[in-house]
């Protein structure tokens, strides 16, 4: 009877631990702090989400979720993360990296999938974008999307293996962050980030409100979406997708990227080569708007309030709700005036807006253009 | 009627046969023939049985300790299909290139997009290199996928951008709103 009990035992675990997978912990420290830490990551090919520490002290949470895998496997995947640490002056420095990408979700099947490559659209259409509020780019900010393209087809490959990494940093509030990350998707729930310096290469950066004027955030080949941009710089190379929900005393410097922006605030300035923008809003005291552009696709739709504008360059045109223009078509590269808006004098004046723009196109939303008779 | 089994055997009943006088001598001489003829043994016999020994060791050595024994690298369906793909893509991403140079004079805006083309490539390469390891990790051919995808896109996009300039449309010096 007793050993007919063990045995059942034994089948039930057996059989559970199947179901519901196997949780291997990679790693789970503590570390303490002085005031004046810095904290760098160098991270490689593994997810990171970053949680407030209530203790005063650094928490590392590693594991990684397994379905279908054997011992052997799991042990190999586990033996993928390298962790160092290492103290120098008042830098404590993590790292983890790993050969192969890690990912939040990821599987491994041996079956015949079909796959599609579909083509990218062919180029972009001369169409005027909806505008989108403030309200709309954070709640797009906030969504949880996983752009799986074979995700429906696994959903029911049952030969399908799944792993799962939970990999939490937590760290006390207003702690300086370093963080160098190559092929790496980075959550920050922190309602505040002071003094981020983040340079990432491929992946994903996620956070809220950005503050101190020692905030630098270099992105590559990456998406990045960020509550707000309080001061700082930000350095975009084919950054596919930046979603930024209100910014003020900032700079950007990009090229080939596409970027929203839900507000613009006090003090914005952007230099920019061939990237798409979005210039959605402006606050109601933005006070000055600087955009220097070059083969440029710009997206601006007009403050409520009363503002002036100032467009030089050469070689671009611009799109009205009315008309297309061509302005100022020299190409000996030239810079002269293109388009003059002097503020009306009604209601409360916003600010000045300038583009410094050379064989761009704008799209002037809401604005028509009468031309003079001659 | 009962007889004692020890003097049973006192009389002799068997017929005694007396051996030939050379009987001792042909004995001898049949025995000698009936020696069987050992081979002389070869002094290198010994040698040759190591040798075989060792050739044979070392061929299933070979084919149990290399690669192809314990990793069969046979492409998964997906490798395959990935195959095909990149070659359909990198064609694309070739013709478009050569569409884009020959659509523009500044050099600056063509060194700019070969200096993108050449980093993504590049990150291509490191791309493959994991996706090889493991050909059935969906999440490396993701972004395999995505890197190809980028870079027809980029080039498709400022060919798109150079059309919508060098469309003819109304011309204006200073636009006063």
């Amino acid at each position: 009877m007793r050993l007919l009990l063990y045995k059942s035992l034994i089948l039930f675990l057996t059989f559970t631990s199947l179901i519901f997978g196997q949780k291997e912990i990679v790693l789970k420290k503590s570390f303490n702090l002085d005031s004046e830490n810095i904290l760098k990551l160098d991270l490689k090919n593994v997810p990171l989400t970053i949680l407030e520490s209530n203790d005063g002290k650094i928490h590392v949470d590693f594991s990684m979720e397994f379905k279908g895998f054997s011992k052997d496997e799991i042990k190999n995947e586990v033996a993928k993360v390298k962790f160092n640490k290492d103290n120098s002056d008042n830098i404590i420095s993590l790292s983890f990296k790993s050969d192969t990408r890690i990912s939040n979700y990821a599987f491994i099947t041996n079956s015949p999938l079909s796959v599609s490559f579909p083509d990218p659209p062919n180029g972009l259409k001369n169409k005027m974008s909806l505008k989108k509020t403030k309200s709309d780019v954070l709640d797009e900010i906030k969504l949880k999307t996983t752009d799986n393209i074979f995700k429906e087809q696994i959903k029911n490959d049952k030969s399908a293996k799944t792993q799962k990494a939970h990999f939490y940093i937590s760290i006390p509030k207003y702690l300086m962050l370093r963080i160098e990350a190559h092929e790496s998707n980075i959550i920050s729930e922190l309602d505040v980030l002071k003094n981020l310096i983040l340079t990432l290469d491929v992946g994903l950066f996620k956070g809220n409100r950005l503050i101190g004027s020692r905030t630098s955030i270099s992105a590559n080949n990456a998406s990045l979406k960020i509550v707000q941009l309080d001061v700082g710089g930000l350095a975009l190379s084919n950054v596919n997708k930046c979603l930024i929900g209100s910014i003020k005393n900032a700079d950007i410097t990009s090229e080939l990227s596409k970027i929203e922006i839900g507000e613009i605030q006090e003090n914005v300035k952007i230099q920019d080569f061939n990237s798409e923008l979005f210039l959605y809003n402006f606050s109601d005291n933005f006070k000055t708007f600087e955009l220097n552009a070059e083969y440029s696709k710009v997206n601006f739709y007009q403050p409520e309030n009363d503002f002036s504008y100032l467009a030089i360059g050469n070689n671009t045109v611009n799109h009205f709700d009315n008309i297309t223009v061509n302005m100022q078509p020299n190409k000996k590269g030239k810079k002269v005036k293109m388009v003059k808006r002097k503020k009306k004098g009604i209601g409360k004046y916003a600010g000045h807006i300038l583009f410094d723009i050379v064989h761009g196109v704008i799209y002037s939303h809401s604005e028509t253009f009468k031309p003079n008779k001659k | 009627m009962k007889r004692d089994i020890r003097k049973l055997f006192n009389e002799d009943d068997f017929e005694s046969k007396k051996l030939p006088k050379n009987h001792k001598i042909e004995f001898v001489e049949k025995l000698k023939l009936s020696k069987t003829i050992r081979p002389k043994k070869s002094p290198f016999g010994l040698f040759l049985k190591i040798a075989a020994s060792l050739a044979l060791l070392i061929t299933v050595g070979y084919y149990a300790f290399s690669e192809p024994f314990f990793k069969p690298k046979e492409q998964t369906t997906l490798g395959l299909q990935m195959q095909q793909i990149e070659q359909q893509y990198l064609v694309k991403i070739d013709n478009e290139w050569q569409k884009f140079i020959s659509s523009t004079t500044d050099t600056k805006l063509i060194n700019k997009y070969k200096e993108k083309l050449d980093n993504l490539n590049d990150n291509y390469t490191e791309l493959s290199k994991s996706f090889k390891e493991d050909t059935n990790n969906i999440t490396a051919l993701e972004d395999l996928i995505k890197n190809l995808q980028t870079r027809l896109q980029l080039l498709k996009n400022i060919q798109d951008h150079m059309k919508i300039l060098n469309e003819k449309k109304k011309t204006y010096e200073i636009i006063t709103l």
